[in-house]
């Protein structure tokens, strides 16, 4: 099963987003290179200069999420309920595409879904406006690689 | 009077107990409570805050006594760039109003502020403590452009204190979030696992108002 991923501009996409996820994505680019800059805000960590207390270094997630990200909008038999669900509901708003897809990669590869709605958001906008064929063909060129 | 009831310990569930991670503090009475994102992580598996249990900071702490209620926690949003993380209370506390969120801007440099932590609460030691400063400077830090207001406190930090926020009596305000020491680079060495690069008094908190700004 597949889902349908509109073509829409970038701004309605991080329309979704809280004003300060989308005031950080503009300041790393996003305008120029959305997916580099969705990378610069999933991989930045505080401050070169700041020892951090406390806690543990986050084991980085950024390539996980792509690779599930994916096969979610790539493998058909992938994350079948989610897209069930979502193909009830005919077109569904941004919003809703966007959590319903954070969640369950979140689910899937243990990270929160709130940390993941900024990259899966200009992910979507990829798809949207490239097409999921094009998107899932390029894909699969880059890891034949 | 000290509000011992806004700052908690955040930790992890494990077989032998709670690991702790650092020090949360209550942001509003929806149960939203704010932590650097370097001391959850991504994660929010099995992670939990420890109330303080006592109101009065005058109260001795049973430092021997190794039992706690934990309270499960959500990662509600995150800020990696400026390291902050929201997280949500299962249960909304019922505590009296606690004050409102400000900025290092309503603080001048010389003032003291009140930092309220749990130092060494990763190593095992569970003591909310309180320390008094001076705002020493304030700085904009810059990570990939994006600029983030700090407050540099005149005193020495240690790991746990992370998430201890910063209060300023004079405003009745919380101006800011201890974020951790500042440190020339990588590297150093650890002596007992201790880096001696992290030994001084310049203490990083970020701006309060970049909280607010995650809160909807």
């Amino acid at each position: 099963m597949t889902i349908n991923v509109p073509d829409a501009a970038l701004s309605e996409w991080l329309d979704v987003l809280m004003p300060y996820q989308r005031e950080q994505l503009q300041v790393f680019g996003a305008e120029a290179d959305p997916e580099k800059a969705a990378e610069k805000w999933v991989s930045t960590l505080g401050y070169d200069n700041i020892a951090n207390f406390g806690g543990s270094d986050p084991t980085p997630f950024l390539e996980l999420l792509k690779a599930e990200f994916t096969q979610f909008i790539c493998n058909e038999e992938a994350y079948a309920p989610e897209k069930e669900e979502l193909s009830k509901h005919g077109d569904v708003s941004k919003l809703v595409l966007v959590t319903t897809v954070s969640s369950a990669i979140g689910a899937q590869i243990g990270i929160a879904a709130s940390v993941l709605v900024p990259p899966v958001a200009v992910l979507l906008f990829l798809v949207g406006r490239m097409s999921i064929n094009a998107y899932c063909t390029q894909q699969s060129e880059l890891n034949d690689d | 009077m000290v509000a011992t009831h806004r700052a908690m310990v955040v930790g992890r569930i494990e077989p032998n107990g709670v690991r702790m991670l650092g020090t949360c503090f209550i942001l509003n009475a929806d149960g939203l409570v704010a932590t650097p994102y370097h001391v959850v992580g991504p994660s929010d598996d099995k992670l939990v805050v420890i109330p303080s249990g006592f109101s009065d900071i005058n109260d001795y702490q049973d430092l021997s006594d190794n039992s706690c209620s934990t309270s499960p926690v959500k990662i509600a949003n995150v800020d990696p760039a400026r390291d902050i993380a929201i997280l949500q209370m299962s249960v909304k506390p019922s505590f009296p109003l606690l004050p409102p969120l400000g900025s290092i801007d309503d603080a001048n440099v010389g003032d003291q502020i009140e930092i309220l932590g749990y130092p060494h609460c990763t190593e095992g030691r569970r003591a909310l403590t309180l320390q008094r400063a001076e705002i020493g400077a304030k700085v904009l830090l810059d990570n990939n452009k994006l600029k983030s207001k700090h407050g540099v406190l005149n005193t020495q930090a240690r790991p746990g204190q992370s998430g201890s926020f910063i209060f300023h009596p004079g405003q009745k305000k919380v101006i800011g979030m201890l974020i951790g020491a500042w440190v020339p680079g990588p590297g150093g060495i650890s002596l007992g696992g201790i880096n001696p690069r992290e030994l001084h008094q310049t203490t990083h908190c970020v701006s309060a108002h970049h909280i607010a700004e995650m809160i909807s």
